[in-house]
């Protein structure tokens, strides 16, 4: 018994160092006045870069498609081109996409020839025939505000700044059941947790508005071709070189998208994203950052974050298993320990969806509190089966590419109408 | 008095001499200021430690606790049932630091005990002072807060004593300073809930003093995320809180039932069933007589104190201690309510710096601004601080000079002394809870039933008939009597079967005289 209470003791300590560790990254932007303060919006400067936009497609649909490009082509700025990326055994889209181009002169289509079809080999036969200072990529189905590239470019006027990610935020709370804390997912990331990454020098970038200097790029080989989360890994190259990243938040300027349409489509996109981290963490660029502590740090950001799923799984395990098995008082009490920021967490989020709520407009219902809670087992389970999809793909060295599909729920979205 | 109402308009000006930038990055305390702080408490901490087993009598409470935190040693909340008469925070901490001196061969008694209280009083006054520098009293006013609360006879007096309350107020102020944190961050926010849940599991009387926590976490947290302070703050407090009855539902003691005790009992005797001290304002009440007994010690301090708490509270920066002050001479004026004596501790530092607050307020009102920085100003300061002070120091030093000379516990000494040498160790002996570890280290049996007893469980313990003792008094070959017996006895004792071995018991010894006198008495059955 002892050696049992013992392998509980360490479960449960370290059950409550992942969620507390998990908790206080989430709450980088709260946790003081000088972090709130660093993540407000700044001002718009005149135009001094230049930017190639390349928005990687694949089977889109044309609405979706074009109402992105429309979007695009309305920037305020006063020099950029946009490439639309397509692989060329995909017909249907590229002829979608001749037509969407037709529209406006600053908009060209570039076909990746290569055997292999995937994201990131499509994104660096785009580099090769982008022509401006500033590189940026978009995803097909990101509804961006005018003034993004302006403020972009503000922000590359900073001191010694290689890389801006902007921020990206799903805004369709209601369309399936795991929407909502998608949602707040992105908001904390984009609004939160990034900052503080970029803060502590390493940051998996996102793959979605993000910009990097053309030149810095073709040095660095562009991006990883065989790697599943192509942003996240050149963000991990970019930080162990010690590039400067520069996140921007502004709900005036964030870059809409809508959640993946099923459950279905929401494991494949999570397992994809978790086989990346996987393949980034093989890959082992992160153990060429300078200290031990930034080392460890990578460590934790690419693979103990998907430990915290597991964790709401064990939680209740060791709960009951304390209670069941005649432990001694103390240890069966101090099971419930990681009970405290875990709790702390679904507080906060609550707060910080009430937050995101005013912030962009969109209204959340009584109801829609309640179900954060609720379906937080849910989301968690959700997670849970992606990472263990994730695993066996990574144990079988299947690397294929899940993508997600695009239906444009978020064009249709009452808040975006209010917005327009 | 309405110079001191309108305040409001005349801390303005005071708040902004204060560069709030310069007071961020200051460290803990400013080198020649750390040092006017370490004087001071050297001070309070050799004022305290001079006589301190000697001043006051070991009362049966400050011997309660050390037998529990003795027990715990053993994996025990108390030798006997625990009943759930308070939450166990309080001696769980004694034993953290009684236990390495047992493992170095000092036995827990009440007189070492009060060592680790001197601790507490230091660590509290520490606590004080930085409190009082960010409810934005001057340096000089917080000093005179630190020694205003630290060398007053009454908290000396309560201060030396094994009370829970000691122990749970370095919790409480560090609640309020977190709160009142001039950088505003989250995880301050966060950890005063967890400081004053802390405190309420140490002594649950302390959650009165929750809303002042929670209106300094309003007031002095960042307005963009003050919803996130008060979140975190109050989850906190609630789910460490909430451990209590956790552990109540674990042992299957939360709610009454037949056979064992529960939570629900503990709650229903302190708060209901518990007989009340009557009214502070009603003659001849226990209340008033425990009001009585303070004025006795200070006169100055809680009733400068409670006014004080009343005008602060028209101070925005003083507003946390007084919200404390209020609530708690509220509760105590509260009729029919269980007013004991160690109640007066918590109030006291808010009551200290109530006062300082105030008169700090109406002096800067009087005082032109430009004197205030300059070397002027400061000895300004210094002189009105001993003037405020002058008028106490006759009659403190009388008393504080009373209580660091006055060998009160000898009488207590010498019974133990004679019981050891003179008393087989077969014996059962009703005795005050302070005497019980000593005796236990002399060789008396450790079960609680039969060597030394606690004499009141002769009657409360159920146990005490089914189990131990069946033949009740009967089985009791001798009975120590002090102060603290002697007020439970007489024609209307709740304790009928106590009051039977001593009416049936003779004198053998007896030590001391009035207050401090204690007999020892052979029962004869």
């Amino acid at each position: 018994m002892p050696f049992a209470a013992t392998i509980l003791v360490f479960i449960t300590i370290a059950l409550s160092l992942i969620a507390t560790v998990t908790l206080v990254w989430m709450m980088h932007a709260w946790l003081s006045p000088r972090s709130y303060e660093a993540i407000q919006a700044g001002e718009t400067l005149p135009a001094q870069h230049s930017f190639s936009v390349i928005v990687p497609c694949r089977t889109e649909r044309e609405e979706v498609m074009a109402e992105t490009v429309r979007r695009l082509v309305n920037q305020s700025h006063p020099d950029f081109e946009v490439l639309i990326s397509l692989g060329d055994d995909d017909l249907e889209t590229i002829s979608t996409a001749r037509r969407v181009a037709a529209s406006d002169p600053r908009v060209r289509l570039s076909i990746n020839h290569d055997p292999v079809k995937n994201k990131p080999r499509q994104l660096n036969t785009a580099l090769a025939e982008c022509t401006k200072e500033i590189v940026g990529v978009m995803d097909a189905e990101s509804l961006t505000e005018p003034g993004l590239l302006s403020r972009v470019d503000t922000s590359f006027s900073g001191d010694q700044v290689d890389v801006v990610q902007g921020a990206v935020q799903l805004v369709n709370l209601h369309s399936t059941w795991f929407s909502l804390r998608n949602c707040l997912e992105y908001r904390i990331w984009f609004r939160s947790r990034l900052h503080g990454h970029a803060e502590r020098g390493f940051i998996p970038l996102g793959g979605n508005t993000v910009f990097i200097r053309r030149a810095l790029l073709e040095e660095m080989g562009g991006w990883d071709g065989d790697c599943l989360t192509e942003d996240c890994e050149l963000g991990v190259r970019l930080s162990a070189r010690g590039k400067r990243t520069v996140c921007v938040y502004d709900p005036a300027i964030v870059t809409r998208e809508e959640t993946p349409d099923t459950t279905k489509s929401f494991i494949k996109q999570r397992t994809r994203w978790a086989t990346g981290f996987m393949q980034v963490l093989s890959k082992g660029e992160w153990k060429r950052l300078p200290t031990l502590s930034d080392r460890v740090n990578a460590f934790w950001l690419l693979s103990v974050q998907y430990m915290a799923a597991f964790a709401g799984l064990v939680l209740p395990i060791s709960i009951v298993t304390a209670l069941l098995g005649h432990f001694p008082m103390p240890v069966a009490l101090l099971t419930f320990l990681p009970l405290l920021p875990t709790t702390l967490t679904v507080a906060f989020e609550l707060l910080v969806l009430h937050e995101f709520g005013a912030d962009l407009g969109v209204r959340v219902r009584a109801w829609d509190y309640l179900w954060l809670v609720v379906c937080t087992p849910l989301y968690q389970f959700a997670l849970i089966v992606a990472s263990l999809r994730a695993v066996i793909r990574f144990a079988g060295g299947n690397f294929a590419w899940e993508k997600t599909q695009h239906i444009g729920a978020h064009l249709s979205n009452p808040a975006e109408v209010a917005l327009q | 008095m309405s110079t001191l109402i309108n305040a409001p308009d005349l801390t303005a000006p005071t708040l902004e001499r204060r560069e709030p930038s310069s007071l961020r990055q200051r460290p803990f305390l400013g080198r020649r200021r750390g040092l006017a702080v370490a004087l001071c408490l050297t001070l309070i901490g050799s004022v305290q430690l001079v006589n301190l087993g000697g001043w006051p009598v070991f009362g049966d409470d400050e011997g309660t606790y050390v037998a529990q935190a003795w027990a715990t040693f053993g994996g025990h909340l108390a030798h006997y049932t625990y009943w759930y008469d308070h939450p166990p925070g309080g001696w769980l901490q004694l034993a953290f630091f009684l236990y390495p001196l047992h493992l170095l061969g000092l036995q827990p008694s009440v007189s070492l005990s009060r060592y680790v209280m001197v601790g507490y009083t230091l660590l509290s006054g520490l606590l004080i002072y930085r409190l009082g520098r960010t409810l934005r009293l001057s340096h000089w006013a917080a000093l005179a807060a630190l020694l205003l609360w630290g060398l007053s006879p009454l908290v000396i007096n309560e201060g030396r004593e094994v009370l829970l309350d000691n122990i749970a107020l370095p919790w409480v102020l560090g609640s309020l300073l977190l709160a009142t944190s001039t950088r505003r961050l989250l995880w301050e926010h966060c950890a005063s809930g967890l400081c004053i849940a802390v405190a309420v599991l140490t002594k649950e009387t302390t959650l009165v003093i929750f809303p002042a926590v929670l209106y300094a976490v309003w007031t002095h947290s960042y307005r963009p995320t003050r919803r996130f302070s008060i979140l975190g703050a109050a989850v906190l407090t609630v789910l460490v809180g909430l451990t209590y009855p956790l552990f109540a539902v674990m042992k299957g003691e939360l709610l009454t039932g037949s056979g064992h005790v529960s939570l629900q009992q503990g709650i229903i005797f302190q708060l209901l069933s518990r007989p009340g001290s009557g009214s502070v304002l009603t003659a001849g009440t226990a209340a008033q007589s425990v009001l009585m007994s303070w004025l006795s010690l200070d006169p100055v301090l809680p009733v400068m104190g409670a006014l004080a708490g009343v005008l602060a509270l028209f101070v925005r920066a003083l507003r946390p201690a007084a919200i404390a002050v209020v609530v708690m001479v509220a509760m105590a004026l509260r009729p029919g309510g269980y007013l004991p004596s160690m109640y007066v501790i918590v109030l006291l530092p808010f009551a200290a710096l109530s006062a300082v607050g105030v008169v700090e307020v109406a002096m800067r009102a009087v005082q032109p601004l430009d004197t205030v920085r300059s070397h002027a100003g400061t000895a300004v300061n210094i002189a009105l601080c001993a003037l405020l002070l002058l008028p106490f120091v006759p009659n403190w030093a009388s008393r504080d000079l009373h209580e660091m000379s006055v060998p009160a516990n000898d009488p207590y000494n010498r019974a133990i002394n004679y019981m050891a040498s003179h008393l087989s160790r077969h014996t059962r002996i009703l005795v005050d809870d302070a005497y019980w570890n000593p005796l236990v280290q002399r060789g008396w049996s450790s079960d609680g039933w039969s060597g030394p007893i606690w004499y009141f469980k002769l009657d409360l313990d159920p146990i005490a008939f089914t189990q131990h003792l069946p033949n009740t008094w009967h089985s009791v070959n001798y009975i120590v009597v002090d102060q603290a017996v002697l007020t439970n006895l007489g024609p209307h004792t709740a304790l009928p079967l106590v009051n039977q071995a001593y009416q049936h018991s003779t004198l053998i010894q007896q030590w001391g005289a009035g207050q401090t006198q204690v007999q020892l008495r052979k029962v004869t059955g």
